[in-house]
């Protein structure tokens, strides 16, 4: 058995899963807002969308898992599970792995507040929702410092396109929230 | 600062037939201080019945005069059964454009109204007594001001009564609306359940009486039931204000006797012309053809089922030359404006209706516009969270129902004169300070 | 089998649309976009979809309320 390799492999199934999440991430906030300031997009009715916009991000929450399991399971790093909750709390960057938890705490407020929606009532919902835009950069900020290669290959590339639709997407909600 | 202790009663006599609110005003010679008051009605608990306020009020089968036509009875009983000390509103604020009584009773008989606002407040125990007055009615929040101040802490005790002037909006004598503003929000009204006498002002259970719903129920507290029942149909007894408006030559509040003739009461304002028609209950009730006008009686039930209303009392008496659907339209301008602008059928459909409408009293007229308005009023009718879409919706319906031979003129063309008979404010875009 | 029938708060209704396409045996829309809902009570098969209109409801307008 090598742990070399086991410790590689590990390695870029966490950084794999790490740009999924970050793919399925900007997917859903851009779901998101097509089914608050449209009637339907490409030619899915706003059901749909709203649907789309729930599994997306339960899958999301799945890479996530996996990506948090993946880099606590590899020695390199010395990750703890707890990093991942607790900023700010690694030995190993903890700027950038901290941002990562941040990003994990918001996203659990945000998916809990939405399961118990009903319950909670729209505007505590909606002011948990908002906190959606502070997840993505901070996802993005921790992805851009917590990997090793993160200027090589189509990495940037990737994050350069999701950054530019977030924008985009971001510009017109709140457009949307002034007019 | 006037005593409030046993005062000698110099006119212990009920009044014999109509008017009541108005005769001791009429005898008198205009306002009466609180100490004139006193002298002329006495203390208005003594010689209530053992069995209560709340008995004798239902007893004599009060109505409210707001609008609504509810039991006041029934209302006072469902406050008095809620667990918490409620707030007692008296609704001043008179949104119907052609509506003048409220006012009008504010200022020239204030302690009468003041009288059955403190006999509820006592009776049902509440924590607050607030009387709420549109603020551009000068005459009657000057009267109640210097009403208040005669009366010191009145027959009660009860310290301090307020006085909220409120914005003159249509919606403002909405009881949801008049609650929303006065817990500090707009004078819009609010989604039912819960209603204001399940919780109100402040949470609290209100009772929202009409002001002259409350001088009535003085009248009960020192005449009784019995006496309150001697005029009027069983159902619908006692008197009620009225304000005439249009081609009348003595305009103004009269006091009629409930299941009076309304042809009666209209030659008694003196029109100008033979009336061709009538519109019973302002923008919430609707047009009679005079003939059919003539046949009714001042009775809200019997008006309702007729297809128009008594509503807040509003009667316009219209001329030959009145153009049924011109005035309609400017109704529906009117509750255009007005609407809350919180409800998509109300706010979308009332605006179309008026644009229907417009169009009715235009060249472009034709058969299919009136198809149009029909298919429009079905559909906005029951769809707001207030009763203001369902009044233009009966507007609208007794005049196509009514007048069908002058809406099929109209769909061939015909084109009326001007028509501005029923009396409205003048046009403004509204701003949200407007609502607060 | 409980009967419950499908009430809208007027005022929170921003005309999404949403409950008509999860819902289109009770719930159609006005030409402006708002809810018009059969009064029927909602039970048996019906009851599930309407469930699902109800949380799908961007403004939480849409409610189930027991009969009577």
């Amino acid at each position: 058995m090598s742990s070399s390799v086991n410790s590689q492999t590990l390695w870029y199934l966490s950084r794999g899963t790490g740009m999924v999440t970050l793919v399925l991430l900007t997917l859903t906030l851009l779901l998101g807002i097509a089914g608050l300031r449209s009637r339907g997009w490409l030619t899915m009715p706003r059901y749909v969308i709203a649907g789309l916009h729930r599994n997306l991000s339960l899958l999301l929450l799945v890479f996530v898992s996996v990506h948090i399991a993946t880099a606590v399971l590899d020695p390199y790093a010395g990750l703890r599970l707890i990093n991942a909750v607790l900023p700010f709390s690694s030995t190993y960057r903890p700027l950038w792995v901290g941002l990562g938890a941040i990003a994990l705490d918001l996203l659990m407020a945000v998916v809990v507040t939405s399961l118990v929606r009903a319950r909670l009532g729209l505007a505590t919902w909606r002011a948990v929702h908002w906190a959606v835009y502070v997840i993505w950069p901070v996802a993005v900020l921790h992805a851009v410092g917590s990997g090793s290669d993160i200027a090589s290959g189509l990495v940037p590339a990737l994050i350069a396109v999701c950054a530019a639709l977030v924008l985009a997407a971001g510009g017109w909600r709140l457009l949307g929230e002034v007019a | 600062m006037e005593a409030a202790t046993a005062v000698r009663r110099e006119h212990a006599a009920p009044p014999a037939g109509v008017p009541r609110l108005l005769a001791g005003v009429r005898a008198h010679g205009g306002r009466m201080s609180f100490r004139e008051h006193t002298r002329w009605y006495g203390d208005p608990a003594v010689g209530l019945s053992a069995r209560g306020l709340i008995h004798e009020v239902d007893q004599a089968g009060l109505r409210g005069r707001g609008g609504g036509a509810f039991s006041t009875g029934r209302k006072l009983a469902a406050v008095a059964s809620a667990r918490s000390r409620p707030v007692v509103v008296v609704n001043g604020m008179e949104g119907e454009p052609g509506s003048g009584k409220d006012r009008h009773l504010l200022a020239v008989a204030p302690h009468l109204v003041l009288d059955g606002a403190e006999l509820a407040a006592a009776e049902l125990g509440a924590s607050r007594l607030i009387v709420a007055v549109r603020r551009d009615a000068v005459d009657a929040v000057r009267s109640l001001s210097r009403a208040l101040a005669e009366r010191g802490k009145g027959w009660f005790g009860l310290d301090p009564v307020e006085v909220a002037e409120g914005p003159p909006r249509y919606v403002g004598g909405e009881e949801t609306a008049l609650v929303h503003w006065l817990a500090g929000g707009p004078i819009r009204p609010l989604g039912v359940p819960p209603r204001p006498f399940e919780r109100g002002v402040s949470g609290k259970p209100t009772l929202v009486l009409n002001v002259e719903t409350a001088a009535h129920l003085a009248q009960i507290a020192r005449y009784g039931a019995g006496w309150f029942r001697s005029v009027g149909p069983a159902h619908a007894p006692g008197t009620a204000l009225v304000t005439i408006a249009g081609a009348v030559g003595r305009r103004g509040i009269a006091e009629v006797g409930l299941g009076a003739s309304l042809e009666a009461v209209v030659r008694a304002s003196e029109p100008r012309s033979e009336p061709a028609m009538l519109l019973a209950g302002g923008c919430f009730g609707g047009w009679l053809p005079w003939s059919a006008a003539a046949a009714l009686t001042c009775d809200p039930d019997a008006l309702r089922l007729a297809g128009a209303g008594l509503g807040a009392g509003i009667l316009v008496v219209a001329p030959e030359q009145t153009c049924v659907l011109a005035e309609t339209a400017r109704i529906a301008a009117y509750l255009a404006r007005e609407g809350a602008g919180q409800c998509g059928p109300c706010t979308h459909g009332v605006r179309a209706v008026a644009g229907d409408l417009q169009v009715l009293c235009s060249p472009q007229a034709n058969g299919l516009v009136t198809d149009r308005l029909r298919r429009r009023i079905s559909v906005v009718e029951g769809r707001g969270a207030c009763g203001l879409p369902d009044g233009l919706v009966r507007l609208v319906s007794s005049a196509l129902e009514r007048f069908p031979d002058h809406v099929a003129a109209h769909e061939r063309g015909h084109l009326c004169r001007q028509s501005a008979v029923v009396p409205l404010p003048p046009a403004r875009a509204l701003s949200d300070a407007d609502w607060r | 089998m409980k009967l419950r029938t499908l009430r809208v708060d007027r005022i929170a209704c921003d005309g999404h649309g949403l409950c008509a396409d999860l819902l289109p045996e009770r719930i159609r829309l006005d030409e402006w976009g708002y809810p018009i809902i059969d009064p029927a009570p909602v039970g048996g098969e019906v009851a599930a979809h309407a469930r699902r209109a109800v949380a799908a409801c961007p403004k939480l307008a849409l409610r189930l309320e027991r009969v009577g």
